[in-house]
């Protein structure tokens, strides 16, 4: 069976692409799924489903089996079987984003199919459970990205603040702290290393502005508007802050600094707030937290860019969470009272006949008797 | 179709039963009356490894009267209801309600509670509750709350019981006035679950309907009040046109799902019909 869904998080493709690939990341976002093992595109997982008294886990692997940047598509491929032996799950699971502006969405088809008992459940119920579950994980994925994003904001301010006084001084301080990005994950270091290079590149714009003679002071007042207007562009997309601020910042001062873009898609993580937002500078904040819009499958996902890797948490888990069915092959329901009613009418079924001849010789002889 | 291993305790009173509950771990389940457990644990699909069941909790079963309430406890069985004198004068649509439920050994054994906690869309109760704005009462390890029926139901098969709370009694206000209760129920097999249900309380005043209460049964992962019915008959006259064009719009808001027995659609053209039968009967019409 198939199923789709789609969901939207408040983050650029591009950025959202990398946090969605992430699966040490994305895991813990998906109600009761749990990494056991990532090795290269290969992890292996649990998803715990809980439904009313019904409890099921699922445990298997999964792995990526394409992930095509340029187009934003991701496929994963994940099996699974219940600990219990309550039969198996497996899916394919194609994400694709599109990057709507500031945002973007998340379309994910799941092919699923799985076998035993919970599968007799009827369709009903299995697409409800996959549609809560992945609503669930939209929604803590968001208020994940959008903590990033309030983070962002505070330190956007901190840097547009600190601006005023000397732009490379800034920019090499913004850099040495995304340098200093606590964490010991995959992404921060990405942001560590990004502002290292941010932070030498910085040195190096300061060095060649005394060399030119011109002090810090006069080139620094230009500085506050251009870091607000990065700051205020910055807002729109959520993680990217310090380190695009930082080589930005930099920038006025000369051209030396690379392009912010690139550089951290997630310098927010594991970052305290620097410092209040300050004077006109601050960028106006977003709320953080909102759940995302969740849409329900609309026509055909839009081809181009987007792609999407993560809504896939998931490992085999998520196999059985985000499934929605269609027709195709569907399992027939199980009806437990259905169930109940043909071992009672096998358990009665002896009693009930002996009932009837024993009825039917009393009658017999009455009639006999009458006569 | 024989259970895992589980461990059994059986309490006596409230308090133990939540300290039962609290000492059982993350695997452990609450039994009132086992009518839908005991299947799911012999077909494996559920193996709690603590039950702990409540049937030995006096405190719990009965009904009493407490002047405009009828406060029912949550382990009091089906047929317990059905039977009650103080359920068929102030409260009869459950009463009515309970009659459809399962068959005769099953009400023998589940309870009202049981089944409100269970929360089966397809179940009849649920939607009686909020029909009728029933309030439940939680004990938790924190004490005890007050949950209104229109909160207490919150997905499939999952209610606001927190994992250690344990639904004591059912606070059922008593219907003041001129109240016609009827609940219409639309099975295939006798005995089977409801692929819709409808549960309606309409209170007559000089010749109109001065207010209609109607709770629907299987239209969406939790029950639902026909809010739209509900305000086109406030206040319509009781004429079998008015209340089939209010039954028009029982559909409204409702998101049934489709399966083996019904598709959604037709769950919608049941609901309609179900609503207009139930509400001409409770009318007196």
């Amino acid at each position: 069976m198939q199923l789709e869904n789609s969901f939207t998080v408040p983050v650029p493709v591009d950025e959202a692409w990398r946090v969605l690939l992430d699966i040490e990341r994305i895991a813990p976002c998906m109600p009761g799924a749990a990494l056991d093992s990532v090795t290269g595109d290969d992890f292996t997982g649990r998803v715990k489903v809980k439904l009313g008294p019904i409890n099921l886990t699922y445990q298997g692997k999964a792995s990526f089996v394409e992930k095509d940047e340029a187009a934003h598509r991701a496929v994963i491929d994940a099996r699974g079987k219940d600990q219990r032996g309550n039969g198996t799950a497996a899916a394919t699971i194609t994400a694709k984003l599109l990057g709507e502006g500031s945002t973007t969405r998340v379309d994910v088809l799941t092919d699923l199919n799985i076998t035993g008992r919970p599968a007799q459940f009827g369709r009903g119920v299995m697409t409800d459970v996959g549609n809560k579950l992945l609503g669930q994980f939209a929604d803590k994925l968001a208020a994940q990205l959008g903590e990033g994003d309030a983070q962002g904001d505070a330190e956007r301010a901190s840097v547009a603040a600190g601006a005023a006084a000397t732009a490379t001084g800034v920019a090499e301080e913004v850099a040495q702290s995304v340098e200093q990005t606590p964490g010991d994950n995959a992404v921060a270091e990405t942001v560590r290393k990004a502002g290292t290079a941010a932070r030498e590149k910085a040195a190096a714009a300061s060095d060649r502005l005394s060399d030119t003679g011109s002090g810090t002071g006069s080139d620094a007042a230009p500085s506050p508007t251009d870091t607000a207007e990065i700051a205020a562009v910055g807002a729109t997309d959520t993680v990217s802050i310090a380190a695009v601020g930082a080589p930005d910042a930099a920038s006025p001062a000369s051209d030396a600094a690379p392009s912010g873009s690139d550089t951290a898609p997630v310098a927010a993580v594991g970052r305290a707030p620097s410092a209040p937002p300050s004077g006109p500078t601050a960028p106006p904040r977003r709320p953080a937290t909102g759940a995302p819009p969740r849409s329900t499958p609309a026509g055909p996902p839009a081809s181009t860019p987007a792609s999407t890797p993560a809504s896939t948490p998931a490992s085999t888990p998520a196999v059985a969470d985000t499934v929605r069915d269609r027709p195709l092959a569907d399992p027939e329901p199980i009806d437990l009272l259905e169930v109940a009613g043909s071992a009672a009418l096998t358990r009665y079924a002896g009693p009930a006949t002996a009932a009837a001849a024993v009825l039917l010789l009393v009658v017999l002889a009455f009639r006999r008797r009458r006569r | 179709m024989i259970p895992a291993a589980f461990e059994y305790v059986r309490p006596t009173t409230v308090d133990e039963a939540v300290q039962a509950v609290a000492e059982g771990g993350e695997d452990v389940k609450v039994m009132a009356g086992g009518q839908s457990l005991i299947p799911v644990m012999r077909l494996r699909l559920a193996a709690p490894s603590t039950v702990v069941d409540l049937g030995r909790v006096a405190e719990m079963r009965g009904v009493r009267d407490e002047g405009d309430v009828l406060v029912i406890g949550a382990m009091t069985t089906h047929a317990e209801v059905i039977a009650d004198p103080l359920v068929a004068q102030h409260a009869r649509l459950i009463a009515e309600a309970t009659e459809t439920v399962a068959d005769r050994q099953t009400r023998r054994r589940g309870t009202f509670g049981g089944a409100l906690a269970h929360a089966d869309p397809a179940g009849d109760l649920p939607a009686v509750a909020l029909a009728l704005d029933a309030e439940m009462v939680v004990a938790g390890p924190g004490g005890r709350r007050t949950v209104p029926a229109r909160d207490f139901f919150v997905d499939y098969l999952t209610t606001t019981l927190d994992e250690g709370e344990v639904l004591v009694e059912i606070r059922v206000p008593k219907l003041a006035g001129q109240w016609g209760v009827r609940y219409e129920k639309f099975n295939r097999v006798a005995q089977a679950w409801s692929i819709v249900a409808v549960a309606a309380a309409v209170r007559r005043e000089n010749g109109s309907i001065a207010e209609a209460r109607i709770g629907l049964t299987n239209m969406g992962p939790t029950p639902l009040r026909a809010s739209a019915t509900e305000a086109a008959l406030a206040g319509a006259g009781a004429s079998p046109d008015a209340i089939a064009a209010a039954a028009r719009s029982a559909a409204e808001g409702t998101s049934p799902s489709s399966d083996l027995n019904a598709q959604a659609d037709y769950r919608e053209h049941l609901a309609q019909v179900l609503t207009r039968r139930a509400v001409t009967a409770a009318a007196g019409l």
